[in-house]
């Protein structure tokens, strides 16, 4: 079954094109990273996807429903979990409520979404910390609220960018740790520059350049690609 | 700045029914001054429950509530005077108008993405239009206004004992204390506070933003469009200038600023705060005149403004409770 | 309609719309440079329009001439206000800054109620009740002498925003305040600057108001609206902006007091700025 199917996308930004005919098919369950350098149209990429940004052409298909234009808010019903790159918590709710505003998105009850956020929230080990407000946590704590909240969305389609940026070695490996127990049957598309962890998670990878998709296929071919690694040049490579 | 919202416990619900139990009781203990002054600080408290609905709760910061506020005095006002329908069945008349208007200024906001300071501007210029139109037209009473009767007639909610306006004051306030309770404990209420700390990131966690904008505005304004009714029938006389001006704007905002936007008692207490400390200026043994002690007053509640705001972020009721986790703005 | 009475008009607008300009040009200083949203502004143009009565009731210092006085008591205290209270808000949002202003604009103006009084005051000099005439067209001799002194004052801060080495930090600062602290700009100096600038432009436009305006402690919300609108029909990015706007507010209530009565007028002028607001609230000479 194909989760997502993402036709021919272009946007343009004040003549700066920033997507030009992105296109590419993610099965159900699958876990797919995009690699490329800063300013390639990933995020731009994310941000159509999760209707942030209505894209000038081409179609966005979530298991076969045409999504693009919609609302954010409508997206989210319909399946799709958005973390973003620089974490975006409600800084002066508590934890809890930050992802029980997530859990909303399923369980319409108040007292039901906050029983479902403090499962995610134990989950992804911020359990201790429900009552903290979202500007007193850590940056690695604050990107395992922002997933949190994704996750308690009760998502389909989970879209994290960057999640392990600004993360020391330690926090990187704990986060490739519990990501795939939190994920499970999720389809997640995985914006990342920490090569270590696209080889670990993901099971496909896309390389993006200059707003288009130039290579595709297993994570270990696509980061051998010649031109992948001439883009990454000069750049710290963790094998 | 603003608070985080906390369930009530038991020993909330002792102090509430001692309080309860007391205010009941007043009209009995005070006299016509007092009880006058009663009426005009519960008026003032409901409003600031209300600008809290938008403002606290949404952070819909409206300057121009006193539109709704208006709508209210005006549309009861005239079905009363013109129609003779009772206020009891015009407050609702004006609440329609008030939520009508709200719905009117959400929808084009949204629309045009007006937000932010640029949204309380919007909200400014819709008095600022509003004014001059009623002062000129002469059917609603133009510039002179509009007089009540002075008369007794419960029917009409005009009574000659203020005893009866007080309760009728107090119930309102626990109306509005009721709605904003129910409202923070449900998803409308969580929603709305998401849309105040990031619309963005709520909106991609699922919440819909317009539709929660224009409800709670519609709330809002409803609520307040009842207290303008009330001033109404209280206060016997409505005029443009009073009724729109920026006075009650003001009150409104402070007092809920100060006590704590985004909690249930919080307009409550900063906008009793000020009543109180208003009459407590008056009685000292200075010898100021009213005027010069609420000039005094105003004084005073700028600089708590600023203090507050700098060093007290989540207002009066914030920091009791969340002294220890939330950092003040300005290290002092 | 008589073509001078639109010639007539259009004087009017260009005149009022040159002291609106300088009024705003501090508001909209802060708002570029710092982010700031100072409700406050007009309650400062007010404090100096009570000064400059003082000293003119005092000593009889023409309210003009008192400008020499009132602008560095406005610097220093725009500072003094600024590293008290404002600097603490300079990252904080909008709300809390409208707030904090709001509070400060409180102060100000009932400590002018306590100091005045609340009644309406005007300065009469010579020259304040004469008027220029010109073949068929009319304009008091105040009036044009403020207006003149805006366009100038105007024309300084945007000469010294463009050569001065701290009109140039400014705009960097303005622009882009991480990448100007990168450069070695002393960013929280500049902004310290800038609001005492803004208070000085404050200063400069109050002080003049005494000779044609009747002033009141009351008056600072009317000033900090008008401002407002400004920015919102020119923009912030520039001092052009305000110009621009300037100009536009006051040949609008021009054109508002030709076709209305007085009080339709402001309401015009609001509608005005409400359709701005919805098309394009970064104003004319902003980026969209």
């Amino acid at each position: 079954m194909t989760a997502l199917r993402i036709e021919d996308l272009r946007k343009r930004f004040k003549g700066v094109e920033a997507l030009r005919g992105v296109s590419f098919e993610v099965a159900d369950g699958e876990v797919v990273g995009i690699v490329g350098a800063n300013g390639a149209g990933k995020t731009t990429l994310f941000n159509t996807l999760s209707g942030i940004i209505r894209p000038d052409t081409g179609s966005i298909r979530l298991h076969g429903q045409e999504i693009s234009g919609l609302a954010p808010h409508m997206i989210c019903k319909l399946g799709i979990g958005r973390a973003f790159q620089i974490t975006r918590p409600f800084l002066n709710l508590t934890c809890l409520e930050n992802v029980t505003i997530g859990a909303l998105n399923r369980e319409p009850r108040a007292a039901r979404a906050r029983e479902r956020a403090m499962t995610v929230l134990a989950q992804v080990g911020l359990g201790d910390k429900a009552e903290m407000l979202g500007r007193d946590l850590s940056v690695s704590w604050r990107k395992r609220l922002e997933l949190a909240r994704a996750l308690a969305s009760g998502p389909k389609v989970l879209l994290l960018d960057e999640v392990l940026a600004g993360l020391n070695e330690l926090e990187i490996n704990e986060m490739v740790r519990l990501l795939p127990t939190l994920t499970n049957d999720m389809t997640v598309l995985i914006i990342e520059h920490v090569i270590q962890a696209v080889l670990q998670l993901c099971s496909r990878a896309v390389f993006m350049q200059a707003g288009a998709v130039l290579v595709g296929g297993a994570p270990s071919e696509v980061m051998n690609d010649p031109m992948v690694i001439d883009s990454y040049l000069g750049a710290e490579r963790e094998c | 700045m603003f608070q985080v919202r906390r369930l009530p416990n038991a020993g909330t619900a002792v102090l509430t029914a001692t309080l309860v139990v007391v205010m009941l009781a007043l009209p009995a203990l005070l006299n016509s001054y007092y009880l006058t002054l009663a009426v005009s600080a519960g008026l003032w408290a409901y409003l600031s429950l209300c600008w809290n609905l938008s403002g606290g709760y949404a952070g819909l910061f409206s300057f121009g509530h006193t539109a709704f506020f208006a709508a209210g005095a005006y549309t009861s006002t005239l079905l009363y005077t013109e129609l003779a329908v009772s206020p009891w069945l015009g407050m609702f008349a004006g609440a329609g108008m008030g939520a009508l208007l709200a719905l009117i200024i959400a929808v084009l906001a949204v629309r045009y993405r007006i937000r932010g300071m640029y949204f309380s501007l919007a909200t400014v210029a819709v008095v600022e239009i509003l004014r001059p139109v009623l002062d000129t037209w002469s059917s609603v009473g133009g510039s002179t206004g509009i007089l009540l009767p002075l008369l007794n007639s419960p029917g009409n909610m005009l009574f000659t004992q203020r005893a009866y306006y007080y309760y009728v004051i107090v119930g309102l306030v626990a109306v509005a204390i009721l709605v904003t309770w129910m409202i923070a404990r449900s998803r409308l209420g969580y929603y709305a506070i998401a849309i105040r700390e990031d619309e963005t990131a709520a909106e991609v966690s699922g919440v819909p933003s317009a539709r929660v904008k224009r409800q709670m505005l519609a709330i809002s304004a409803a609520l307040t469009a009842i207290g303008g009714t009330f001033y109404a029938q209280f206060y016997l006389f409505i005029q443009p200038e009073i009724v729109l001006g920026w006075d009650p704007q003001m009150q409104m905002i402070l007092g809920t600023m100060v006590g704590g936007p985004g909690t249930v008692a919080g307009p409550v207490v900063g906008s009793l705060a000020f009543s109180i400390l208003t009459e407590v200026l008056q009685l000292l043994p200075i010898g100021w005149s009213p005027e010069i002690a609420a000039i005094v007053m105003r004084l005073i509640w700028g600089v708590v403004l600023v203090a507050v705001m700098l060093y007290l972020p989540g207002g009066l009721l914030g920091m009791s409770i969340h002294a220890r986790k939330r950092a003040p703005v300005a290290r002092a | 309609m008589h073509p001078l009475d639109i010639v007539q008009a259009l004087l009017y607008g260009v005149v009022y719309g040159s002291i609106y300009a300088l009024a705003a040009s501090g508001f909209a200083l802060t708002l570029g440079v710092m982010q700031i949203v100072n409700f406050a502004h007009g309650h400062f143009i007010v404090v100096a329009g009570f000064l400059s009565l003082l000293l003119f009731r005092l000593w009889a210092v023409d309210p003009f001439v008192s400008i020499a006085a009132t602008v560095p008591l406005a610097f220093v205290l725009g500072a003094a206000i600024y590293s008290l209270v404002l600097k603490h808000v300079v990252m904080e949002s909008h709300h809390t800054q409208i707030i904090v202003t709001l509070g400060i604009g409180l102060i100000i103006e009932n400590l002018l109620l306590l100091a005045f009084g609340g009644d309406l005051r005007l300065a009469s000099t010579w020259y304040t009740s004469r008027t220029l005439r010109l073949s068929g067209l009319a304009l008091s001799v105040p009036k044009i002498v403020a207006a003149v002194l805006a366009v100038a004052t105007v024309a300084l801060l945007w000469a010294m925003l463009r050569y001065t080495k701290l009109g140039k930090a400014i705009r960097a600062s303005t622009d882009n305040w991480q990448a100007a602290t990168l450069m070695g700009i002393d960013v929280r100096r500049v902004r310290l600057y800038a609001f005492g600038l803004s208070a000085v432009t404050a200063a400069v436009a109050g002080s003049s108001l005494p000779t044609f305006y009747l002033l009141s402690p009351f008056s600072g919300i009317e000033f900090l609206l008008k401002a407002f609108a400004i920015v919102v029909i020119g923009g912030v990015e520039d001092v052009r902006g305000v110009i621009v706007g300037g100009l536009l507010l006051g040949l609008l209530e021009a054109a508002a007091g030709m076709l209305f009565s007085a009080a339709l007028g402001a309401a015009f002028t609001f509608a005005v700025v409400l359709v701005f607001l919805a098309w394009r609230p970064s104003g004319l000479l902003g980026h969209a």
